[in-house]
């Protein structure tokens, strides 16, 4: 009934029937072995009834308030869905509506702790996100558009409570959401053309963590002679904050051979925040090394985030040959936060403490760039790219001197690279940065460096189509303490053969990432070795065998990766695809898939799971 | 307010369209002459957004949508020849992109079409744009050059991009943005936060207590977006590597070198388990609002 219903009312009120498309199947779990855990957080397909893909659309012919009416969405009753909804109708409206629903569950005993067999930072929530946007007018010269929004996650989980020299896995809560509204209007003329657009948002976070029963935590050993242990503690927050930003842009074109465009945006995100705390247990309170038996916090806040940017862009084509872009951006943020704290130790109210704190970051950026077509089919490109920055942060407990460190930015580039089309199958594009600095915020960061990226596509024949690509970066930072060396490089190539009937597409990937950096052993000052590494080897296939219209199919493939290092780690995902018609709107759609992970240190995450989705496609 | 809608009435007048003698003066033979030899071409055209140009009189390019982009058409229609027109799928890049910015420029999209690599690499908009047909082209056009970061989704921790719900232009404007690898802001002109914020509201902010790299560098400072063999896709297989890396700088060179980040406390034995995963502790390592080391 409700399917006549799809048909029948678009008939009635435009005449037309739409056309739908729709995917309905069963997925099936035959084998499931290994851990359940690792296999929910790293794909999380489970078994029972699914919607897997629908489409409609409507096209009236002659409508005075539509002219597309386009509605999609996929994997329903998937941990992942999506709506999608689209109306327009041509210079008086355009409407889009969206929505995602994707579940994320993690609970890796590896990323927590190793030694114990539940992670103490899992996550089991859902996030949801949709977005509603209207542009009218759409290609007039005024067009005002606005938007509304929301995104949200709320579930349950695992995270610490932390008390003195101790922390204790608790359930929580989790509960926030952000809504936005915006608006503005875009005015284009042939030469000018400027966009301001005035937004905002709401945020709430309502997260509770609670834990009811006595727990010692993670702390093996006792401090001071005595056992430290939590009987019962809640934790809640109450955090709302607001935003109002506006923006502008503006594009100007004062003769055919020059651009200039600019852009302004500032916004003042702030949170205020309400947070209480009440422990009981074997406690320590370490600034007077004393044990008690129950502590309460109150604590109050506050953070003003103003942000400011900009950036101007002048393109300039003085001859018909070359082409030079100059540009310069700027970044800057200050946050300004305080608290206070009210705290109470077995009924014993302590005096209100209050904290503050700064961030300061101001980056700016500037580049030339210039663009010569040598010849018809080679482009050389050349450049220079100047950062630079200051940051201030609150120091680290053990730093003594100014309530503020100072870091510093500045960075030198050479851009150079070229486009070589000989003929008008063979593209080669390449691209290399050379960057020198002197100062960085952080050791890990960008210092000394190269990169160099290659890509090339060949169109062999009709029928066949290869690409190779090559990338690698190496970035030093020679300071002593430091000493950071890294390396990073990619190759892979890519086969394409497409016929009338047969399909197939290759792709293998060789990668490896080599980082060597020293620090300091916190507790002895003694320099330790981080050395990372990742060399991975990653393939795709997929080859299919259609019928023409595409009425049946037969795909063969799936992805392997396999990984030595650090962290070496096997994951294969093969996969059969099978579409056969059974009507003329009817086909038997049918789809096999195996996940398994297994990782050398990690034993007893690994898993194999086999998938079958069985359905029914129906089109019309 | 006056003298924006003087503004506004100055601009539209100096930017008054070329009427149909000026069209015809100039080489253009009108859509309907296109028709006769593009029959198919031409309708298919009309069903698309683009073809809405046909009607609209506010563009100065009604009864002329096909010589919007290619071009004035007597010359190609008296010889036959292509080479008197703009074919968008032959022509150099800088031809394509030119022809089609005449109308795209100010979009909020191409707000950092500059910055962009894929106007530095010369890859114009039909590479990825379909302008004669109502369809866009599929969520594969970018893995067509871009396998190399398909391949890192092929990894067992990373965004479920094979799922469907996630693509790579929520992430990524292809058209270029004024931040590193083209990251999307979090809203269409917003250029100055992480597009990663876009579903991950919570770690928004603003905080009374920031974790500096968050706003400094982003999340790719701790984080592989694209896909990890490390849970959480975090850049080191093991938590304390991350960390320490950065807070290694004994109290008083910070200053000196620049650098930020101080040597965590010494009460860290690094030989507990509980010391080796940070956030095990450190839970709230994306900013806090209420606690300066990130304990709650």
């Amino acid at each position: 009934m409700r399917w006549a219903l799809w048909f029948a009312i678009p008939m009635a009120v435009f005449g037309q029937a739409p056309e739908v498309s729709t995917d309905l199947g069963y997925r099936f779990l035959p084998s499931t072995r290994g851990d359940w855990k690792t296999y929910r957080s790293v794909d999380n397909l489970a078994e029972g009834p699914r919607l897997l893909n629908f489409a409609g659309s409507l096209t009236p012919g002659e409508n005075r308030w539509l002219d597309a009416v386009r509605l999609s969405g996929a994997n329903w009753g998937d941990p992942m869905n999506s709506l999608h909804l689209t109306m327009d109708k041509a210079a008086l409206y355009r409407f889009t509506f969206s929505y995602r629903n994707m579940a994320y569950f993690n609970a890796l005993p590896s990323f927590a702790n190793p030694l114990n067999t539940f992670s103490q930072r899992s996550f089991d929530t859902r996030q949801r996100l949709w977005n509603a946007d209207l542009d009218l007018r759409p290609g007039k010269r005024l067009q005002p558009f606005f938007s509304v929004g929301r995104q949200s996650g709320n579930g349950f989980g695992v995270s610490p409570i932390v008390v003195d020299e101790n922390s204790y896995p608790a359930a929580s809560a989790i509960d926030y959401g952000y809504t936005q509204f915006r608006g503005g209007v875009h005015y284009d003329t042939e030469r000018w053309r400027f966009t301001l657009e005035q937004g905002g948002g709401r945020f709430h976070d309502d997260t509770t963590l609670n834990l009811d029963s006595r727990d010692t935590g993670n702390r093996v050993l006792p401090y001071l002679g005595r056992r430290l242990a939590l009987d019962r503690a809640t934790q809640a927050y109450a955090v709302t904050g607001e935003n109002l930003y506006s923006s502008g842009e503006v594009t100007f074109s004062p003769w055919s051979w020059v651009d200039l465009t600019g852009q302004f945006f500032y916004s003042q995100p702030k949170s205020d925040v309400r947070f209480t705390d009440n422990a009981q247990g074997t406690l320590i309170w370490l600034e007077t090394l004393r044990f008690v038996n129950g502590q309460q916090s109150l604590v109050t806040g506050y953070a003003n985030q103003p942000r400011t940017s900009g950036a101007f862009n002048v393109e300039v084509r003085p001859w018909s040959r070359v082409r030079i872009l100059e540009s310069w951006q700027t970044v800057r943020t200050h946050n300004a936060g305080a608290v206070l704290a009210l705290t109470t130790l077995d009924r014993t109210a302590l005096p209100g403490r209050s904290e503050s704190d700064r961030l300061v970051w101001n980056q700016s950026e500037q580049q030339v760039q210039a663009f010569v077509d040598v010849t018809k089919f080679l482009t050389l490109q050349g450049g220079h790219r100047y950062l630079w920055g200051d940051a201030q942060v609150r120091r680290g407990t053990l730093s003594t001197g100014e309530a503020q460190e100072a870091g510093l930015m500045r960075r030198h580039v050479g851009l150079a690279g070229f486009v070589l089309r000989p003929t008008s199958r063979l593209t080669v594009n390449a691209n290399a940065e050379v960057g020198r600095g002197d100062r960085t915020y952080f050791r890990t960061s960008s210092q000394d460096y190269e990169q160099v990226r290659l890509r090339a596509r060949y169109r062999i024949s009709d029928a066949w189509q290869a690409s190779v690509r090559y990338g690698r970066t190496d970035n030093g930072n020679p300071t002593p303490g430091v000493n950071l060396s890294f390396s990073a490089q990619q190759a892979g190539a890519s086969l394409q053969w497409t016929r009338q009937t047969v399909s197939v597409t290759a792709d293998y990937m060789r990668s490896t990432l080599w980082n060597d950096l020293q620090f300091l052993d916190p507790e002895t000052y003694g320099s330790l070795r981080s050395l990372y590494r990742d060399n991975a080897h990653t393939a795709a296939l997929a080859a299919t065998w259609s019928l023409p219209k595409n009425r049946a199919s037969l795909t063969l493939g799936g992805s392997l990766f396999r990984s030595a290092g650090s962290r070496p780690t096997r994951y294969y995902q093969p996969l059969v695809r099978l579409l056969v018609p059974v009507r003329k709107h009817v086909q038997l759609l049918g789809e096999w898939r195996q996940v398994s992970m297994g990782q050398a240190f990690y034993t007893n995450e690994a898993f194999g799971v086999q998938q079958i989705t069985v359905g029914l496609r129906l089109s019309r | 307010m006056r003298f924006l809608f003087a503004f506004l009435l100055f601009a539209s007048l100096a930017a008054a369209a070329p009427g149909k003698k000026d069209r015809e003066a100039a080489g253009f033979v009108g859509t309907e002459a296109c028709l006769a030899c593009h029959e198919d071409l031409g309708k298919a055209f009309l069903k698309t957004r683009h073809g809405g140009i046909e009607k609209d009189t506010g563009r100065g390019w009604k009864d002329y949508s096909c010589e919007s982009c290619h071009g004035a058409g007597l010359k190609h229609g008296e010889a036959a020849e292509a080479k008197f027109i703009l074919n968008h799928a032959k022509a150099p890049a800088k031809e394509v992109d030119a022809s089609c910015l005449t109308c795209h420029k100010n979009q909020a999209t191409h707000a950092g079409r500059v910055h962009g690599s894929h106007s530095a690499g010369q890859v114009s908009c039909v590479n990825c744009h379909s302008v004669h047909h109502a369809k866009p082209k599929a969520a594969s056009t970018c893995s067509s050059c871009h396998s190399d970061v398909v391949s890192q989704f092929l990894r067992p921790h990373a965004h479920r991009i094979t799922q469907g719900t996630v693509g790579c232009v929520d992430c990524h404007n292809p058209h270029g943005s004024l931040q590193n690898a083209g990251l999307r802001g979090t809203a269409r002109t917003r250029n100055n936060e992480p597009g990663c914020l876009n579903c991950h509201a919570d770690k928004r902010g603003p905080f009374a207590f920031e974790h500096a790299p968050m706003r400094l560098e982003g999340c790719g400072s701790c984080h592989e977006a694209h896909g990890s063999a490390n849970p959480r896709m975090l850049n080191r297989a093991e938590v304390m590597n991350l960390c320490l890396e950065c807070h290694s700088n004994l109290p008083a060179p910070s200053n000196r070198t620049g650098t930020l980040g101080s040597v965590a406390t010494g009460m860290h034995d690094l030989r507990l388990p509980i010391y080796r995963n940070c956030t095990s502790c450190h839970a709230k390592i994306h900013g806090s609002h209420v606690n300066r080391d990130f304990l709650r």
